[in-house]
Formats: structure tokens, C-alpha cells, sequence
């Protein structure tokens, strides 16, 4: 393929250790004065809410729920102390990792919410930002949690998320999306969508896969855009990340790639694969809009405020 | 009666998952045959570049006459040449053709730098890629089909309903540019 406008990419380097990360961590807190003080406090709270409870109680029974008070506030003092060992030592590998490879890395933020898909969802959350790897792209890949239903019906799907804007736009909108056959069953029962339609294009393999989808009146446009390298390019992802649910996705100028996992400090390297994988197709979409990416290099700029 | 009622329904039942396969068989071979437009189009776009490479290197290369009437045979019997098995071999020829001629190109030194040569050569870069991407769809689509006339219980009958095997297109283009 051409070499033409491809982005700038680190390779694929070794880091911290996440286990040594956290192991520090909880030395630290084990070491600290304050924590035992908070544990110690969690017993204190604890045993006075067993009294009250005792003491509230017919025959009165103080003793023993003290004694249980004590022992369960303790219990979660050192529990919300293990956990925040473990938020810390995250932040604190990712930032470090980050920082190996001269990106940058910020733990909490806002989703996206500038394309369809990232729209959808009762609930949005998003963590972990990384951006800086493709410099000058403004490219951002980061956690994006879809929430429905609630309660005991409450449905999280965790994705990880390349979002970058284009230097024009391509296209109103263009969803490349996995092939559902519920929602293939339910378009033959109920119509199709009036906004958009479903566009077949020459390649049996890419149908088996993906469903292809545009703005109702510019299928045109749609098969301008996805030439036959294109193709290729969304083929070969598939054959790399055969089990993630792959989405594409641009409207307008915006333009986010989807893959359904979760981030794990213990294995941070698939940032680094899912980012080998997705820079053709990055790449190829930048060309197209004739230059790099509009974006300022630091692409916290476009972050959602 | 109701022998006669479950016959009936086997016989739609299958009727049924007939009409289902052909139907399946023919969108697999529209698809073959889409796909083989685009490779088309590609290599038209190939043979289209052509004139204009010789025209740019004969300004600084003339006596590579040999060079360029080998060009202009080879293009013509690629156009000649219909369907992916006729096209394979003079296609896999012209394209190392081109590359030679590029080689040649590139070691005159003025001609290396001049703006409408390198515009060309990312041009035919480009066409290359697409070439290439086409024919990975075109032999994509024909292993589908293929696979699918010739696994069973369609090998049965595919033959009988006109379904021929497609032919592969196995133009080596690697290395062109």
C-alpha cells in the first residue's frame, strides 16, 4: 500500500511492570501512619454502631455486636484501602507507561458522544485516555463504557475507543458495523430506517462480517470512499481482532473505531496492537481528507468539556 | 389424509431450502462477477498510465525503444485478453514492465526529480494498490463461491443449475513500484 500521509507510530516497546507498580503501592500504604489510623477509626465506627445496634435490640445484647461492629468497620476500612491501592497503582503504571512511549495519559474524563454509536446507551462512561501517539492526529483512544437498562437489568459493554476528527468531512455518515442477524430480521419485519440505508459492496467476505450502512441517497458516496484497499484494510482488522465486534464509524468529520474489551494495566500491550491495527485504516481515512488531522498535537484540546 | 399432508410439506420444506440455495448461488456469483469489474477498472486504470510513463521517459530516455515497444506490446495484450485466467499472465507481465521501466526511469537522475514524473509514479503506486486490493476481493469472492458449489449437498445440483467454478486471478503485481 502507499506510504503516503501515514501517521508517525512508536513500535511496540516493553514498559513498567504492572505487578511491581501495584506491589509499591501497597507498601506504601501498608507503611503509611494514616492507614492503620483508618483502620483503627473503621473499628472505633464500627464497635459504636454495634453498641447502637445491641442497644437498640430486645433482650439487649451489647457485647457481642460490639464485638462484630468492630471487626466488620475494620474489615472495610481495609477493604476501601485495598481498593484504593489498586485505582492508584493504575493510574500511576498507565501514566508511567504512557510517558515511556511519550504519550499522555489522563485516568478520568468525558465519553465522546459526536458519533451515533457513541451516542447510544441509557448511560455513558468513559476512563482512561491515552493521546500523543500519532503526533499531530489528535488522535485519543480511551475506555468508553455503554450502559442500558438499570438495576438488576443493567447491561455495561465496554469498548475501547479510537476517536480522532478529520481534516474535512467524508462523508455525512458512514457505519461500518457487525453483522447482526436480529437486527437484519427486524428491518425485514418493520422497514428500514428512513435515515440511513444498508449498502452491499463488492466483497462477499466483507458482508459475511460487517454491516455497511449510509446516508439514504449517497450510496455513491459510500462506495467512493470505501475502494477496493479500503476493504482490505477492514478485512484485514477483522482477521487480526476476529472476536471484537469491530465498528467504524464517521460522521461528518468525526470519525471513531470501536472494538468491544476492557483496558487492563496487566495487559497493556493490546493498546499498542489494536493501535498497529487501526493505523491503515486511520491512515488511509487522513489521506482522503487530504491532509494529516486537523487537530492541535495535543489532542486533550477536543476533548469533550 | 395425513401422509399425504406431511408429503406435502416435506416436499415444500425442500422446495422451500431450494429456492433459499439457488438464490444464495446467485447473489455468490453477482458478487464474483462485481468483483471482477472492479479488478477491471483497476487495470484499466493501469493500462491508462501507461502512454503517459512512456511520454515522460522518452523526453529523457529515447534510445530505450526496445523498453517501450515492449511496453506498448504487452499493454495491448492485456487489453486483448478477456476474463481472469486469459488476463493472469500478460497482466503479471505488463506489471513488471512498468517496473522496469520505472527502474530505468529512476536512474537518470533529472528525470527522478522532475515534478510530472514523481506525480505519475505515486500515481501508479496508487493504481497498484488498488489493483492489488481488487484482486484480493475478486479471489475472495471466488473461494467463497467455489467453496460453496462444491461442499455438499449444493455440489449436487450446482452443476446442473449452471453454476460453473470461477476462475482465480493470479496476476503477480508484487514489487511493481
Amino acid at each position: 500500500m502507499s506510504r503516503k500521509g501515514r501517521v508517525d507510530y512508536s513500535p511496540i516497546m516493553s514498559g513498567p511492570d504492572y505487578h511491581e507498580v501495584e506491589a509499591e503501592e501497597r507498601r506504601l500504604l501498608f507503611s503509611s501512619f494514616g492507614y492503620w489510623d483508618i483502620v483503627a477509626l473503621g473499628a472505633v465506627v464500627g464497635a459504636g454502631l454495634g453498641f447502637l445496634y445491641g442497644f437498640a435490640r430486645e433482650p439487649r445484647q451489647q457485647a457481642w455486636t460490639v464485638f462484630i461492629g468492630m471487626a466488620v468497620g475494620a474489615v472495610c476500612a481495609l477493604i476501601a484501602g485495598w481498593a484504593k491501592v489498586q485505582g492508584r497503582a493504575r493510574e500511576r503504571f498507565f501514566t508511567r507507561w504512557a510517558a515511556e512511549r511519550q504519550w499522555h495519559y489522563e485516568a478520568d474524563g468525558k465519553p465522546y458522544e459526536d458519533t451515533l454509536f457513541l451516542q447510544s446507551g441509557e448511560k455513558r462512561k468513559a476512563s482512561d485516555f491515552f493521546s500523543g501517539f500519532w503526533p499531530g492526529s489528535g488522535a485519543v483512544l480511551y475506555q468508553h463504557k455503554r450502559i442500558e437498562g438499570s438495576g438488576d437489568d443493567e447491561k455495561v459493554t465496554n469498548y475501547l475507543v479510537l476517536h480522532f476528527v478529520l481534516g474535512r468531512p467524508l462523508i455525512d455518515l458512514l457505519q461500518v458495523a457487525p453483522r447482526s442477524h436480529t437486527a437484519e430480521l427486524g428491518e425485514k419485519l418493520f422497514g428500514h430506517s428512513a435515515i440511513d440505508q444498508r449498502i452491499e459492496l463488492e466483497s462477499t467476505e466483507l458482508d459475511q462480517h460487517f454491516r455497511i450502512s449510509g446516508p439514504r441517497g449517497q450510496e455513491d458516496d459510500v462506495r467512493r470512499l470505501l475502494t477496493p484497499s479500503a476493504i482490505v484494510r477492514l478485512l484485514d482488522f477483522q482477521r487480526a481482532f476476529p472476536g471484537g465486534n469491530a465498528r467504524f464509524e464517521i460522521l461528518g468529520s468525526n470519525a471513531a473505531f470501536l472494538v468491544e474489551a476492557t483496558l487492563s494495566p496487566k495487559q497493556p500491550q493490546l493498546i499498542e496492537e489494536l493501535l498497529e491495527l487501526w493505523r491503515p485504516i486511520a491512515s488511509w481515512l487522513m489521506e482522503e481528507a487530504h491532509e494529516g488531522a486537523r487537530l492541535p498535537a495535543d489532542a486533550r484540546e477536543d476533548r469533550p468539556s | 389424509m395425513t401422509p399425504l399432508y406431511v408429503v406435502l410439506a416435506l416436499v415444500a420444506f425442500v422446495g422451500l431450502l431450494l429456492a433459499f440455495s439457488y438464490n444464495r448461488l446467485v447473489r455468490l456469483r453477482n458478487k464474483v462477477a462485481e468483483a471482477w469489474r472492479d479488478v477491471d477498472v483497476q487495470l484499466q486504470r493501469r493500462h491508462d498510465l501507461i502512454p503517459r510513463l512512456v511520454e515522460i521517459v522518452k523526453g529523457y530516455a529515447a534510445h530505450e525503444n526496445e523498453l517501450f515497444a515492449e511496453l506498448a506490446r504487452l499493454r495491448s495484450e492485456a487489453e486483448r485478453a478477456d476474463g481472469a485466467t486469459a488476463k493472469s499472465e500478460p497482466e503479471s507481465e505488463l506489471a513488471a514492465a512498468v517496473a522496469r521501466t520505472i527502474a530505468v526511469a529512476e536512474s537518470y537522475p533529472s528525470l527522478r526529480a522532475a515534478g510530472n514524473f514523481l506525480s505519475l509514479q505515486k500515481e501508479i503506486a496508487e493504481t497498484e494498490d488498488e489493483v492489488a486490493a481488487a484482486r484480493i476481493i475478486y479471489n475472495g469472492n471466488v473461494r467463497i463461491y467455489n467453496t460453496h458449489i462444491q461442499t455438499f449437498p449444493v455440489s449436487f445440483y450446482a452443476d446442473l443449475l449452471g453454476f460453473e467454478p470461477a476462475a482465480f486471478f493470479q496476476a503477480d503485481t508484487n514489487g511493481v513500484v
